[in-house]
C-alpha cells in the first residue's frame, strides 16, 4: 500500500510518519524550492511537482493525480491547506480509481458554503449567530445591522481563515466594508457573495474534533481552545478549554456529533462553536480536514486522529466509543511561525541557521525544518509545532515555559519570544482569553534588548565567530537571504 | 584592539575591548567581562567573570543584526560600526518620500500609477508575502513621482519601491 501526500512541511511529515506506522509506504511531492526539505527525504519515494508558486506545484490537481497514479499510489492525503478542502480535487482522485483520505466530496461542498452548513445546524437544533442569507446589496446588510444591532461581520460565502471576513461598527464604514469582503471573495474563493452576521463580543473560539466511518458511527474527541489568535489564524490551542465544564463538553460533543451525522461525514472533521461569555455557544463552521492542532487532542485521548482519518478513509468501521473516550490531563500547542511578532507578524523568510529542539517529558514537536535549511516566501511560513503534555493545566503550562528555554530556531524571526512572553501573562496562565486577546496583549510594551546581550554580540562581532553569510554585506546594513532565493529561482527557469 | 559600535535603535555607543583574558565591553555605562568559546558554527561557550560556562547560540539574522539565544531567551541585535554610521545617515537625506519594502514579498498590484496625488496614508501599492497581502502606503501628501516595481515582481526588504514628491497636493 502506497499513499500519496499532497503536501509540504511538517504536516507532509506528521503524514509520512503516520504511513510508516501503518506499514503503508509515502510518496512525498515537492516544488522546486523545497527539494531539499526534510519531509521530502523522509518518504519512500518523492516526485517534483513543479515551479515554486502553489498553483504551479501543490494546487496543480492533474498533475497530484499523475504522480499518484505513476507512483501506483492507492490513496491520497491532502493534508491541511492547499487542496484539502477542495471537492475538484476529491472528485478527481476518486474518478482516477484512487482513496481520497478525507471526508466525500459532497460533503466538502455542503460544508463548504458557510450558508449551507449554517442552514444544515439550524435544522439539527444547533444554535447559530443571528444572521443572513447572502446578500445582494449592501442596504439589506444595514437593515441587518440596524436590526440586531452593531457590531456586524461581514463574511464572504466562500472565505475561511480571516479571508474575505469583515467586522464592521457603525454605518460609516458599512459600504466599504461590504465592499472589500466581496473583492476578497472573488479574488480568493472566486465567489463574490457576501452575508452578515452578529458579532458576539469577547468569545472564546472552541472547535470540537470528530471522527466517523461510513456506517454512520460518528464520535466526538472534546473541544480545543482556540481563542489566541492573530488575524484569525490561530497561535496557540490548548485541549481541554479552561471554560469548559464536562457538562459543556458534552452539549458542545453533542452539537458536533449531530451536525456530522445530518451532513453525512466521514473520517476526521472539526466542528468550530463561538464560546460566549455566559457560557451560550453558536456554530460556526465545519473544517472538513486534518486540522494544524491536531495533536492536542491526541495527547490528551490518547488516540492517533491521522492513523483513523486514514483508515476511516479505506473504510474500516470506528471502534471507538463515545464512553470509553475521556479526556486525561491537559495539552497544549505552540504554532512555531517563521514571523516577526515584534513586527505586526512580518514574514520571515532565509536560512535556519541554528535549530535545536527540546524534549524530555511531555514534550512532543512536529517540525518540518532543520539546521540550514531554508524557509520559502512562497507558502504558509509554519515551521513546527511545540505540543507539551501535563497531568494538569498547571503542569502542562510549567512544561511549556520549560520547553521554551531549550528551544532555539536562529537565522529568522519565529513566534518563539512571543510565546515565552505569554507563559508569564497572568490572564493566559488564569485561561482567562477570547479571540481578541492576543491584539491587547501585544499592545503592551514590548522588552528592550540586555546590556548583556548587546555586549556578547559585540564579542561575536569583533570575534569574527559568525558563520559566513551567504552575501557578504557591509555590517549593519539590512539584509537576507531572498537576493539568494530569487537568483535560485531564475536558475531553475533556465534548466530543463 | 578596540572596535566602537552603535546600537540600533536607539544609537546607544558600545565599545567592546579584546583583552588577554577575552572580551571587556561597555554598554550603556556598564562593563561587561567575560571570554567566549566557540565550538562549532552558531554555537559557544560565555565563560563569565566568575567563572561559570553558560552556553550561547548564535547566527547573523536573515534581516540584518545578531540572532542570539542566551540564558533561554531569543535576542536580535543590530550592531552598526562606529565608522559607517555618519555616512549612512547623510547618503538617507533626500528630497520627498521613499517608499521601501517592510518586508520582502512579491508586488501584487500597482494603485497609483505616477502622477498620482496621494494624502498621508494613501495606499500605493499591494505586497504579498507568505499568503498575506500588506497595503504599502505614504507617509506624506505629495505626487508620486516613480514607481519602481510592476505587479509580479520579488522584492526584497528595504527595497524601494516608490518615490513620491514633496511638493503639497491641494
Amino acid at each position: 500500500m502506497r499513499v500519496l501526500i499532497a503536501n509540504r512541511g511538517e504536516i507532509a511529515l506528521r503524514l509520512i510518519r503516520a504511513c510508516h506506522e501503518l506499514g503503508w509506504e509515502a510518496v512525498a511531492v515537492y516544488s522546486e524550492v523545497d527539494a531539499q526539505q526534510p519531509y521530502v527525504l523522509a518518504a519512500d519515494a518523492a516526485v517534483l511537482l513543479g515551479p515554486p508558486a502553489p498553483r504551479a506545484s501543490y494546487l496543480n490537481i492533474p498533475r497530484l493525480v499523475e504522480v499518484a497514479t505513476s507512483t501506483g499510489c492507492r490513496a491520497v492525503h491532502p493534508g491541511y491547506g492547499f487542496l484539502a478542502e477542495n471537492a475538484a480535487f476529491a472528485r478527481a482522485v476518486q474518478e482516477a480509481g484512487l482513496v481520497w483520505m478525507g471526508p466525500p466530496p459532497e460533503v466538502i461542498e455542503l460544508l463548504g458554503s458557510k450558508t449551507a452548513a449554517r442552514e444544515l445546524a439550524v435544522q439539527v437544533g444547533v444554535p447559530v449567530t443571528p444572521g443572513t442569507p447572502p446578500l445582494a446589496h449592501v442596504e439589506q446588510a444595514q437593515a441587518f445591522a440596524r436590526r440586531v444591532g452593531y457590531p456586524i461581520l461581514l463574511k464572504a460565502v466562500g472565505g475561511g481563515g480571516g479571508k474575505g471576513m469583515r467586522a464592521v461598527a457603525t454605518d460609516e464604514e458599512l459600504a466599504d466594508a461590504f465592499a472589500r469582503a466581496q473583492a476578497e471573495g472573488l479574488a480568493f474563493f472566486a465567489d463574490g457573495r457576501v452575508y452578515a452576521e452578529k458579532l458576539i463580543q469577547r468569545p472564546r473560539h472552541v472547535e470540537v474534533q470528530i471522527l466517523a466511518d461510513r456506517q454512520g458511527r460518528v464520535v466526538h474527541l472534546g473541544e480545543r481552545e482556540c481563542s489566541i489568535q492573530r488575524r484569525h489564524q490561530k497561535l496557540v490551542e490548548e485541549s481541554p478549554s479552561p471554560a469548559v465544564t464536562p457538562e459543556l463538553r458534552e452539549r458542545l460533543g453533542k452539537a458536533a456529533v449531530a451536525v456530522a451525522q445530518a451532513a453525512g461525514y466521514v473520517t476526521a472533521g472539526t466542528v468550530e462553536f463561538l464560546l460566549a461569555p455566559d457560557g451560550s455557544f453558536y456554530f460556526l463552521e465545519v473544517n472538513t480536514r486534518l486540522q494544524v492542532e491536531h495533536p492536542v487532542t491526541e495527547l490528551v485521548y490518547g488516540v492517533d486522529l491521522v492513523q483513523w482519518m486514514m483508515r476511516l478513509a479505506l473504510g474500516e468501521p470506528l471502534t471507538l466509543t463515545q464512553e470509553a473516550l475521556v479526556p486525561r490531563g491537559h495539552a497544549v500547542e505552540c504554532r512555531v511561525y517563521a514571523e516577526d511578532p515584534q513586527r505586526d507578524f512580518a514574514p520571515s523568510p532565509g536560512r535556519v541557521q541554528v535549530y535545536r529542539e527540546p524534549a524530555g517529558p511531555g514534550v512532543r514537536v512536529d517540525s518540518g525544518v532543520e539546521e540550514g535549511c531554508v524557509v520559502p516566501l512562497d507558502y504558509d511560513p509554519i515551521l513546527a509545532k511545540l505540543i507539551v503534555w501535563g497531568e494538569d493545566r498547571r503542569q502542562s503550562l510549567a512544561r511549556l515555559r520549560r520547553a521554551l528555554t531549550e528551544y532555539v530556531i536562529l537565522g529568522v524571526h519565529t513566534t518563539l519570544p512571543l510565546f515565552q512572553r505569554l507563559c508569564q501573562d497572568p490572564d493566559f496562565l488564569a485561561g482567562n482569553v477570547h479571540t481578541g486577546f492576543l491584539q491587547e496583549f501585544l499592545a503592551q510594551p514590548r522588552v528592550a534588548a540586555e546590556p548583556e546581550a548587546v555586549a556578547l554580540a559585540a564579542a561575536l562581532a569583533m570575534s569574527g565567530a559568525a558563520p559566513p553569510r551567504e552575501k557578504p554585506v557591509p555590517d549593519g546594513e539590512e539584509t537576507n537571504s531572498w537576493r539568494l532565493l530569487g537568483r535560485q529561482r531564475l536558475l531553475h527557469r533556465w534548466l530543463p | 584592539m578596540i572596535r566602537r559600535f552603535f546600537l540600533d535603535p536607539g544609537a546607544v555607543a558600545v565599545v567592546c575591548r579584546a583583552t588577554a583574558e577575552g572580551f571587556l565591553v561597555e554598554v550603556e555605562g556598564r562593563q561587561f567581562r567575560f571570554a567566549l568559546e566557540v565550538q562549532k558554527p552558531g554555537q559557544g561557550l560565555v565563560i563569565t567573570q566568575e567563572g561559570q560556562r553558560l552556553p550561547v547560540y548564535f547566527a547573523r539574522h536573515s534581516q540584518g543584526g545578531w540572532h542570539l539565544f542566551f540564558r533561554g531567551q531569543e535576542l536580535t541585535v543590530h550592531l552598526v560600526d562606529a565608522l559607517r554610521r555618519h555616512s549612512r545617515v547623510s547618503g538617507a537625506q533626500r528630497q520627498g518620500e521613499e517608499l521601501r519594502a517592510p518586508i520582502p514579498g512579491r508586488v501584487v498590484q500597482v494603485l497609483t500609477p505616477p502622477g498620482t496625488e496621494v494624502q498621508p496614508g494613501t495606499p500605493v501599492l499591494v505586497l504579498e508575502a507568505m499568503k498575506m497581502q500588506n497595503l504599502i502606503t505614504t507617509q506624506a501628501a505629495g505626487v508620486v513621482e516613480e514607481v519602481l516595481v510592476q505587479p509580479g515582481n520579488a522584492v526584497e526588504q528595504g527595497q524601494l519601491l516608490a518615490v513620491v514628491g514633496g511638493g503639497s497636493a491641494t
